[in-house]
């Protein structure tokens, strides 16, 4: 359960260093640190977690209906959204959009303020822009991504079509104000 | 039609330079094959069987002539001078190279086109009627809802990597010319009993493998309301829509294994949390969407003409041509004419650039400058004046555009089949020509009336044939090309899906198979005015079947 110190992920459109270690389900807790830990590790420990000196993140499959955990989820300071890559019926790379859905609804119909983190295979430069406007703001790459380039991702499209939940004005709204 | 404004167009410039980036790292070897995929995919480029296929939007099928002049730019200087209309309204090139993607892409967002989304699970070109805002028995014209559709889509974060391809259709005619009970989200524009126009909206229709046509989820959806109850409908699809098995990903497998009932609660529970939310359109915004579709300005005098007539009546090659490729028009002395695009020895929906730029030309002089693609893989002139037709025809003529053959058999749906694709089991423009040759009597094919014959080159059907009056599926046989055939499909408002007649026929033998099921019809036929599928749903399988199969082993 060592981790590469000095993991480095983007948040907030910035490279930091990463505080938090993702904990496997049979992993024991560690004395001190900040830690993640599967929904069901969340409910099933849950006395030895809130005991815990450090601060405790969610982690969340992409089946996870956000909207149904039944967990306070404001006093969570950190969630861990999924994204992997399936090779569905060998026709190839098959990125799984579920967590584009969570996090918009974690966002916007939850009123979740604290961290979203996207984690997995199909985190990438090309797709961090979809996901900040979906409302994660923090993105955990595969060590073989360059994240210092990934960093562009954010300025590529300075227009949007569509609300979502970060707060670009879809262009159907703005022509509203520019007619007046 | 709609026209750019400062941010579609920075949108566009934005995406152009975007993709050129991807592009590059990927032949700079720093994205993987499989990372790229899924990038160039959502900008309509396949990698094929020979060379790279890159796919077009026509949004909802309305082309410029200025955009059709591009069209036939690209076909001229990247490609080998011709272009395929699909049966999404889209337009496809087969022989482009993948360094030159960004650079054709760059061409045509400078004309307000783009390939975005073209490919990929995610929300493709929506479609409609061909005669928009011309058809006589149209309730209002569709194109300002497709339009609100395609900004609502295009480049929509959370419906990027949906379980698979989406699909949106959208018709407001009494006739139901763009299939819309095979689409995913099909919608009808009605009216209420208090006389106000909105939306009904089906869902779960698809062609493919297992060919489902859409159910009714909402008899009437008020205009504000367009784009949350589609943002409903697609975020219940990226929730519970399979994703472990290509051929279950469909909406249409969810809607069928929930139950339609269920699906709409799920919609309904969804919609009434964003129903009142920043989606929802205001007059002002619907107004101003009209606007770029105002009628143009037809010659009230039009009608007046007494030339078209005579002509009528003194060339029959003319009247043929006017009584299948034109259609009645909304304004008096106006008519839309279908310029067809399966010209025997022509692979179905190929034009090749001279005759773009033709069209281009013609569209300019007669048309308003317009042009729109169709499902049934023709094009559009939408707006002719009757005096002007016979001058048309004969212009179209000299270009191979006047075929005189719409909504025969020989107006075959055709997908590519083996000569391009990577998936097809058989080859479909061979078939297609055989076809061609066979019916090459003309009187004989007009004597057959309406007959939809639709063709694909393998199961996933993008040439319909699940909904062909005669459907012909290529399928694969211990390494030999061969053909089921179904009958009885059909997609328009009472949309149906066609019925195998019995073992497949290999190549030798389905243009003979399909000789005779057309025998049958003509034996059967009550009166001239019976459609084949009117007879077919009539008499039914057997005689057809008797025919084939004792034709098969006779010979
Ligand atoms: S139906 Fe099959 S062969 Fe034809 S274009 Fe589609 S995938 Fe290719």
């Amino acid at each position: 359960m060592t981790l590469p110190l000095s993991k480095r992920v983007i948040r907030d459109r910035q490279i930091v260093e990463d505080p938090w270690l993702h904990l496997a389900d049979e992993d024991a807790l560690p004395e001190s640190g900040d830690i993640t830990v599967s929904l069901e590790r969340w409910q099933s420990d849950n006395d030895a977690l809130k005991a815990y000196a450090g601060h405790v993140g969610l982690r969340l499959d992409s089946d996870t209906d956000v909207e149904e955990t039944g967990l306070a989820i404001n006093d969570i300071p950190l969630i861990v959204l999924d994204f992997p890559i399936i090779d569905t019926n060998k026709r190839g790379y098959h990125p799984v959009g579920k967590g584009y859905s969570q996090a918009y609804l974690l966002r916007t119909r939850l009123g979740f303020k604290g961290e979203i983190r996207a984690r997995g295979p199909a985190v990438m430069r090309d797709v961090l822009f979809y996901m900040s406007r979906c409302g994660i703001n923090s993105f955990e790459m595969d060590e073989s991504k360059d994240i210092n380039d990934a960093l562009k991702a954010f300025n590529e499209m300075t227009v949007a079509y569509q609300p979502s939940a970060d707060s670009m004005q879809p262009a159907f709204m703005r022509r509203r104000n520019t007619a007046a | 039609m709609y026209r750019y404004d400062e941010q579609d167009r920075q949108i566009m410039q934005e995406r152009v330079a975007q993709f050129a980036d991807q592009t590059q790292r990927y032949l700079a070897g720093e994205l993987s094959e499989a990372e790229f995929r899924a990038l160039r995919l959502m900008n309509g480029l396949y990698f094929q069987r020979f060379a790279p296929m890159y796919r077009i939007a026509i949004p909802y099928g309305m082309l410029s002539s200025g955009q059709l002049r591009m069209l036939a730019h690209i076909a001229h200087s990247y490609d080998r001078g011709y272009g395929h209309f699909s049966t999404r309204q889209n337009i496809q090139f087969n022989w482009c190279k993948t360094e030159d993607i960004p650079k054709i892409f760059g061409l045509l967002a400078s004309v307000e086109m783009h390939s975005v989304q073209t490919s990929g699970n995610c929300i493709r070109n929506t479609t409609t009627d061909p005669l928009a805002g011309v058809a006589p028995d149209e309730l209002e014209d569709p194109r300002p809802y497709c339009e609100f559709i395609r900004q609502w889509s295009m480049f929509h974060p959370e419906f990027a990597y949906l379980p698979r391809k989406f699909k949106i259709a959208v018709s407001a005619a009494t006739q139901d010319r763009a299939a819309v009970q095979v689409h995913d989200i099909g919608i009808y524009l009605v009216q209420n009993a208090a006389g106000e126009t909105g939306f009904q909206i089906w869902v779960g229709g698809g062609l493919g493998r297992t060919p489902i046509l859409a159910t009714r989820i909402r008899d009437f959806l008020e205009k504000p309301h367009l784009l949350s109850y589609l943002e409903a409908i697609v975020r219940v699809y990226n929730q519970h829509g399979r994703r472990d098995d290509t051929n279950r990903a469909r909406i249409k497998i969810l809607v069928r294994d929930l139950g339609a009932e269920k699906f709409a609660e799920l919609v309904e529970a969804e919609w009434v949390k964003i129903r009142d939310g920043v989606l929802k359109l205001e007059d002002s915004d619907l107004q101003r969407m009209q606007t770029y579709f105002t009628t143009p300005e037809y010659d009230a005098g039009a009608a007046a003409d007494s030339r078209f007539a005579a002509q009528l009546e003194s060339d029959k090659a003319f009247a043929r041509w006017v009584r299948y490729n034109v259609v009645d028009h909304k304004q008096p002395g106006y008519k839309a004419v279908y310029i067809s695009l399966k010209a025997p020895g022509i692979p179905p929906g190929d034009a090749t650039h001279e005759q773009m730029q033709a069209l281009a030309d013609l569209a300019d002089r007669y048309s308003f400058g317009e042009v729109r693609s169709t499902h049934d893989q023709n094009l559009v002139l939408a707006d002719v004046q009757q005096k002007d037709l016979f001058e048309l025809w004969q212009a179209l003529e000299e270009k191979q555009l006047a075929t005189a053959n719409i909504g025969s058999l020989t107006d075959m749906i055709c997908c590519p089949g083996l000569d391009f694709c990577g998936l097809a089991n058989a080859g479909s423009i061979d078939v297609a020509e055989k076809l061609n040759e066979r019916f090459d009597d003309m009187d004989y094919l007009y004597d057959l009336g309406e007959l939809r014959l639709k063709m694909s080159g393998c199961m996933n059907g993008c040439g319909h044939h699940s909904v062909g009056h005669i459907g012909i599926l290529g399928v694969e046989k211990k390494g030999q090309e061969w053909y089921q055939i179904t009958l009885g499909g059909n997609a328009s408002n009472d949309a149906s899906l066609g019925d195998r007649i019995g073992p497949a026929f290999d190549k030798a033998h389905v243009v003979d198979a399909i000789e005779n099921i057309v025998k049958v019809y003509v034996d059967n036929r009550e009166s001239e005015e019976e459609r084949f599928l009117d007879t077919y749903r009539r008499i039914g399988m057997e005689p057809f079947k008797a025919r084939v199969y004792a034709q098969e082993e006779a010979a």
